[in-house]
């Protein structure tokens, strides 16, 4: 408690509480244009924190970072275009709400979840950090796969269009995460003597292509002119209905994200894909998920910013930073002659508790600036289809450019355009393939690993019980499925010979 | 149980659309058959390894087998393809030019001039935009996003000379 106390006084001096609000204010613009995410802004604001102190240098990019994680929503729920990774599940529900007229309560949700989920993860990071650092330190490899492997069978089983589809989908996306450098040997794969492939393919240009260009694609059939039929966007407010609907979903899914984010890879992303899924079997309406389900939108949103403040725990504690946004916070703060680590609680209480304080005031910041700012996004809508779609095409290349000043990643996002679009007019999601390209590189390094420590015994995955019964878990849902496909398939059967009689 | 599918951005389908069979419902699963063979056939080649010592090979290797059995299961059959008109493929495949023509003026003229030629493109031959409009919608989109993006993000977009 004294420690936060000496936190709050760190991040209420005038010059850290100006560096908050201006870095969540800057974090959510840019967060919410397509093309940049988290990681585009923190690296294109990174230059700017040289000159200042440690402690605010920290602050001012913590506030960048949850400030572009709710930028990101924006875009994702009123264009169909996810700013970053994490926000990909944002577009399940959020965009068929804002299809229904409902843009405006998906927004308060999105911002009222996140608030919620956010404070309950701060109180969580500031009462259990030292303890969960300790239990964190058991998750070793084999959970890490067993628990992305489940993510992404979730997606991908429950998929429309079918379970082959699914997969099918899934394993396009592992395939492209293949390309690149690899991480444990050191050896170029599938590049094809081409150095910009040497990096691997960019989060960035495959999103914005498989999302927001393919969605132009779409949009072009139509020539661009969008849905007017949205009738009156309205309050912001979510209705009564809406928060009972979600209140219990906000509250699991603050959980689920508190404790995902404390694990190595598992960000934003993951305790996304996990309360999504959780939601789902939870809900009354299960039906409604993926067609504007309030509680699907507050579940993710919920966790995923929840996940982006524990994030920092091992961070802080144990040195790790777990996603590629907070390994560049962990360079600012090596910049600065600051190792994160065990020792920095005890060597530098004024950056870890000053971090911490300002986590409470960016997320009340969160919610004062975008609720009454929300309705300003919406008029977005209002927008002739035609001049909207010139708009996003040229930001979306400008934003591709700027992550690696590569023209390259220009064509890779025009080409991830064309599969986007040709995956749509077949009936397969794109969900499960961006989800399979983020979450491969996990899942291979942490198979590898396990293989290696077990000296190439599978049974490790089973030998161990967290990864037992996350494998468990997979299997369960894969035979639920193959059961309820043929249970169908029989009925559709009976009928069909019923009418033929 | 009934498990519920989730529809993932998944838009319902106007009245008039139709579903595409034949070769070209074909043509997807054949390409990305071809490319789980070519990243299996690659991966032998950078070593598969074994189990207590996977090599760079390993993981793209048996992720690459999978995904050609599950392509083989829609090889035969094809994948319908949903067909909302002749006229909106078109259009599409002409928004596709337009991209690789962007791409081509990046690398040689720059950003704006690049911007200015797709967004063009877009208001004219897909929008039906009149041309003073498009003009000058596409000339503001492209110069007001090189402003943004050099004044209050730092990003130098690539230019043909230092007015364009």
């Amino acid at each position: 408690m004294e420690g936060l106390v000496e936190g709050f006084a760190v991040a209420l001096s005038w010059q850290n509480l100006l560096f908050v609000t201006l870095g969540v204010t800057l974090g959510t613009i840019v967060g919410l244009l397509p093309g940049l995410g988290p990681t585009a802004a923190i690296a294109l604001l990174l230059p700017l924190t040289y000159s200042l102190e440690p402690a605010t240098a920290i602050i001012f990019l913590a506030g960048i970072y949850y400030g572009s994680m709710f930028g990101g929503r924006i875009p994702a729920i009123l264009l169909n275009l996810p700013g970053d990774a994490s926000s990909v599940v944002t577009t399940f529900d959020g965009y068929p709400l804002r299809q229904q007229g409902r843009a405006g309560p998906a927004l308060g949700m999105t911002a009222i979840g996140s608030f919620i989920g956010g404070t309950i993860a701060i109180v969580g990071l500031t009462l259990f950090a030292p303890l969960v650092a300790r239990w964190a330190l058991r998750i070793g490899s084999p959970e890490m796969f067993a628990l992305t492997l489940l993510g992404l069978a979730m997606i991908a089983l429950l998929s429309s269009g079918g379970i082959a589809k699914g997969l099918l989908s899934a394993g396009i996306g592992i395939l492209i995460a293949a390309i690149g450098i690899d991480m444990i040997s050191g050896s170029y794969r599938f590049t094809l003597g081409v150095p910009e492939l040497y990096d691997g393919i960019g989060i960035v240009p495959l999103a914005v292509g498989m999302f927001g260009l393919a969605e132009l694609m779409l949009m072009a059939e139509r020539r661009f002119r969008h849905d007017t039929a949205l009738g009156k966007v309205g309050s912001v407010m979510p209705t009564r209905a809406d928060w009972v609907q979600s209140r219990m979903a906000i509250l699991r899914a603050s959980l689920i994200g508190f404790v995902i984010g404390l694990l190595p890879g598992g960000g934003g992303t993951v305790s996304s894909v996990v309360a999504y899924g959780t939601e789902k079997r939870f809900s009354k309406n299960p039906e409604l998920f993926g067609k504007g389900a309030m509680d699907g939108l507050a579940a993710t949103e919920t966790a995923d910013n929840a996940s982006s403040n524990s994030a920092f725990v091992p961070l802080l504690t144990l040195g790790v930073p777990p996603n590629p946004v907070l390994a560049l916070i962990a360079g600012a703060l090596l910049l600065h002659q600051v190792t994160p680590g065990p020792q920095l609680l005890t060597n530098h209480p004024d950056i870890f508790w000053g971090v911490i304080a300002s986590m409470y005031i960016g997320s009340i910041l969160l919610l004062i600036l975008n609720l009454p700012m929300v309705g300003v996004f919406v008029q977005v809508l209002r927008v002739p289809g035609p001049i909207l779609s010139v708009v996003i095409v040229t930001i979306a290349m400008a934003g591709v450019y700027s992550v690696r000043h590569s023209s390259f990643d220009i064509l890779v996002t025009f080409i991830f355009a064309i599969l986007g679009y040709s995956l749509r007019k077949a009936g397969i999601s794109a969900g499960p393939l961006i989800l399979g390209f983020i979450l491969a590189p996990i899942m291979e390094t942490h198979f590898r690993r396990s293989m290696i420590i077990s000296g190439g015994e599978l049974s490790v995955f089973v030998s161990r019980p967290i990864s037992a019964t996350l494998l468990a878990l997979v299997v369960l849902l894969f035979l639920s499925l193959l059961w309820d496909g043929w249970r169908r398939r029989r009925k559709e059967k009976a009928a069909e010979s019923v009418g033929a009689v | 149980m009934e498990i519920p599918r989730v529809e993932i951005l998944a838009d319902e389908p106007p009245d008039h659309v139709r579903t595409v069979t034949g070769p070209i419902a074909r043509a997807l699963p054949l390409l990305v058959g071809a490319f789980s063979a070519w990243i299996a056939i690659s991966s032998r080649g950078l070593g598969i390894g074994s189990l207590s010592s996977p090599g760079a090979g390993f993981w793209p290797f048996y992720v690459s087998l999978i995904t050609l059995v599950i392509c083989l299961r829609f090889i035969v059959p094809g994948i319908p393809l949903e067909l909302v008109s002749r006229g909106g493929v078109l259009r599409s495949v002409t928004l596709v030019g337009l991209f690789l023509l962007s791409w081509v003026l990046f690398e040689v003229l720059g950003f704006f001039v690049a911007a200015t030629v797709l967004t063009f493109g877009m208001c004219t031959l897909i929008a039906q935009m009149g041309w003073l409009k498009s003009i000058l919608t596409s000339v503001a989109t492209s110069a007001l996003t090189y402003v943004v993006f050099a004044t209050f993000l730092g990003v130098r977009l690539p230019t043909l000379t230092p007015w364009i």
